[in-house]
């Protein structure tokens, strides 16, 4: 596996892996999103026959990032659980107890529709909409804020800020000479704000187009490409 | 295609207006039941339509039939001619009309082979296990059933005369526990088994298998309405995705331009550009047969005659082809044209790369096999990447470096040997099962496509073919519609027995080696319409390490913004 990948933003260390998470080093935390835990189970119960070794896969590359960057903290920008509670979320209930030393913040996406109470028995923090530290914040999906205006850049006493986000499983299209083209998923960089890749690995990816000054962190099999 | 002529022909005769209508798959079916309404009666002069109009309806009216392009195959072609005409006694009447120069040459195949009544036969297709799994879940949403009784069934058609019994377990196994590694299928419900009767009891499983019967699996579809409300008739999915806001598009004789998409429904609004982009199906796009590729091969013989001056009797050749000696000559002096026992082969480099352009003349689909098989055997050679192209008459091999093909190796490179070993391996990496694997997955019920309006309820049982494809791959290698699509790609998709024949045919002829200086009248189809597939064996990240470089050659070339 490569070594993670350093990415500075507003003078805070992060730190990008080709297991689609980012640890942000003075604050101790883990950021993922798009987890879609249980999405499997409901396939099944709806009679599509999708075995769950890809859900246990995805739990155990998390266990494996989480004891490799010991943080304090991990926060989710959204779609944590795929949708209402089944066997699989059971899994994870046991997993968390095993694991109660570590905070986890949820910030709510469109498929957390559990009950709020179900999050806190699960020993998650829920934010329904937003959550900030320092000049940081998390939102699950980036458009709402950018139809808001004048939060947007939100230059709070003079202090820039930054956004990470998820809900858009990025994905980009790489072309090179002889017409080849190549998909991947990506993290992705504007001024202002990041996307990063769903964790899951059972999703698909929706392309972006950055611009010049934007930066992209292709996930190619077990190395992480820069573009531009 | 039809939309496009459809909107030629009014821009050349505007006066026709009213008196032609289009037909197609994908027009609104008010619109389409009125314009075969229309037909029948006799108000509209002339329609332009697809395979949509091949079969079932008919039509006595109809006079004459115009072919617009290869037809791709005798049976299809005279199928078409029989629409006119359309009862005993009566004659059919059918025209021609190529698209391009060597669809002339088909013209003329197409002539001998039904002088010489020359046509296809139809293979049916055996155990697919799809359409049994579809067959039982729809038993199941009745009244059930005893496995016994409809294995008995079954197993006396001709469909399914070799199932094994193994094959049956599997498949009971499949529709009630999900797949063989029971503890990772925990909580799989449709089938349920009760005193021995296999039922389906869940409400909304029911009624998703019910919406979901059927085997003519098309692209996912997206309705396409005016942002004034007003229904225009739906598209692929895949073609809206690639458009941007703004960008104008034809559908169903009109210009449109699209806004946005919302809730599964692609928005538009009227546009008068000039300029549109015209969607192209991914359906339809029959491959030649093996019949007419023969005929057409020994068309090209012909042409020989044809430019040898001390040739007795020019005048008895087909017209068609005297037609093309302009470009039979062209095509001679830059290269070659092969004869019946021979296979042409051209390297040309271009600003685009390396290519390798091949000529079997079998049909688009064996092409896309062979390409595969080709890329791969010279990528054992060395590590290279290639994107293919192929139509019916040949395919290309592009690449960012020379391609190591050369006298010394070419006969070894179209071996019959290891052949099977060879596609097995190819297939893999060119994903041709994994597109495969969406027809089966559909049909065999592992996607759903929602309801009818209610896209947004279902969105959580959303996913696509290629990623349960992974899926499977990884963690289910011995899933029976897995399994299925690779089956599928050997026997139809690859047409491995015609493959087979192709590269006999091939060891027993002459292979002509040609280095043209630029494009030859034979490579210029290829290059402006094809469908491009990748080969590589290169590691990826290297790949991507390799377009990154030349992405970034690309950006110091051009001006800063």
């Amino acid at each position: 596996m490569q070594s993670p990948v350093s990415h500075k933003i507003l003078n805070q260390q992060f730190w990008l892996t080709t297991d689609r998470t980012m640890f942000w080093e003075e604050e101790k935390t883990l950021i993922v999103s798009d987890l879609h835990f249980g999405k499997t189970g409901h396939f099944r119960k709806s009679g599509i026959a999708v075995p769950s070794s890809i859900y246990k896969e995805d739990l155990q590359r998390l266990i494996v990032q989480i004891q490799y960057f010991q943080p304090g903290e991990l926060i989710i920008v959204g779609d944590m659980f795929h949708s209402s509670a089944n066997k699989e979320l059971e899994l994870f209930l046991k997993w968390r107890s095993d694991l109660s030393g570590i905070n986890i913040r949820l910030v709510r996406g469109n498929h957390d529709i559990l009950k709020e109470d179900w999050y806190a028995g699960a020993g998650i923090q829920l934010s329904l909409q937003t959550h900030s530290r320092r000049q940081f914040h998390f939102i699950h999906d980036i458009s709402d804020q950018l139809e808001k205006k004048e939060g947007y850049i939100a230059n709070e006493r003079g202090k820039s800020s930054y956004f990470f986000s998820g809900h858009m499983h990025p994905g980009i299209r790489i072309q090179g000479a002889g017409r080849q083209s190549l998909c991947f998923p990506c993290f992705y960089f504007s001024k202002k704000y990041a996307i990063l890749p769903a964790f899951s690995r059972f999703t698909g990816v929706a392309m972006i187009y950055p611009d010049a000054e934007e930066q992209v962190f292709a996930i190619v099999n077990q190395e992480l490409i820069r573009f531009q | 295609m039809s939309e496009r002529w459809y909107q030629e022909i009014l821009n050349q005769a505007p006066e026709l207006a009213g008196a032609v209508a289009l037909h197609h798959g994908s027009i609104d079916m008010e619109l389409r039941l009125w314009v075969e309404e229309a037909l029948h009666s006799g108000t509209l002069k002339a329609v332009v339509c697809t395979a949509s109009l091949d079969l079932g309806v008919d039509f006595r009216p109809v006079e004459t039939v115009i072919q617009v392009g290869s037809p791709k195959g005798v049976a299809r072609f005279l199928q078409r001619a029989g629409r006119s005409g359309h009862q005993p006694g009566e004659l059919s009447k059918i025209y021609f009309l190529p698209t391009h120069s060597l669809e002339l040459v088909e013209a003329a195949a197409l002539k001998s082979a039904m002088k010489e009544n020359f046509i296809e036969s139809r293979e049916p297709m055996l155990l697919c296990f799809d359409v049994l799994v579809q067959y039982l879940g729809t038993l199941a949403i009745g009244e059930g059933f005893y496995p016994e009784i409809i294995f008995k069934e079954i197993s006396s058609t001709y469909c399914f005369r070799e199932i094994k019994k193994e094959e049956w377990h599997q498949i009971l196994h499949f529709i009630t526990e999900g797949g063989d590694a029971l503890q990772q299928y925990d909580e799989f419900r449709k089938i349920e088994i009760i005193n021995g009767l296999y039922k389906i009891t869940g409400r909304r499983i029911a009624m998703r298998h019910r919406l979901h019967i059927g085997t003519i699996v098309s692209d996912a579809m997206m309705k396409v309405k005016f942002l004034s409300g007003g229904y225009v008739g739906v598209i692929e999915e895949y073609f809206i995705s690639r458009l941007n806001p703004g960008d104008v598009f034809t559908l169903a004789g009109r210009n449109l331009e699209f806004v946005m998409i919302k809730e599964m429904t692609a928005i538009v609004k009227k546009s008068s550009a000039k300029k549109a982009i015209v969607p192209s199906w991914n359906g339809g796009r029959m491959p030649l047969s093996a019949n007419l590729g023969l005929m057409l091969r020994k068309k090209f013989d012909e042409v020989h005659l044809l430019l040898d001056k001390n040739s007795a009797s020019p005048k008895k050749m087909d017209i068609e082809l005297r037609v093309l000696k302009p470009l039979f000559e062209l095509q001679q002096s830059l290269s070659h044209i092969p004869k019946e026992n021979e296979l042409l082969i051209e390297q040309i480099e271009t600003s685009d790369g390396f290519h390798l352009f091949v000529y079997p003349f079998e049909g688009r689909l064996v092409h896309e096999a062979m390409a595969a098989l080709l890329a791969f055997r010279i990528s054992r050679i060395v590590p290279i990447s290639f994107s293919f192209a192929m139509n019916d008459y040949g395919f290309e091999l592009l690449s960012d470096q020379p391609v190591p093909v050369d006298d010394s190796n070419v006969y070894e490179l179209f071996t019959v040997e290891d052949l099977t070993a060879d596609i097995q391996r190819s297939v893999n990496s060119a994903e041709m099962a994994r597109r495969k694997f969406r027809d089966v997955a559909v049909i065999g019920g592992l996607i759903f496509q929602g309801y009818p309006g209610e896209y947004k309820k279902t969105r959580h049982l959303q996913s696509s073919a290629g990623l349960l494809f992974n899926v499977f791959s990884e963690y289910d290698p011995h899933n029976l519609l897995l399994r299925q699509a690779y089956h599928e790609v050997m026997e139809q998709q690859m047409e491995e027995a015609r493959l087979r024949n192709m590269l006999e045919r091939i060891s027993k002829s002459r292979i002509i080696l040609r280095f043209p200086e630029k494009l030859t009248p034979f490579c210029f189809p290829l290059k402006v319409d094809s469908m491009r597939e990748d080969l590589s064996s290169e590691k990826l990240e290297d790949r991507v390490k390799k377009m990154q470089q030349q992405l970034s050659r690309d950006l110091e070339k051009k001006p800063v913004r």
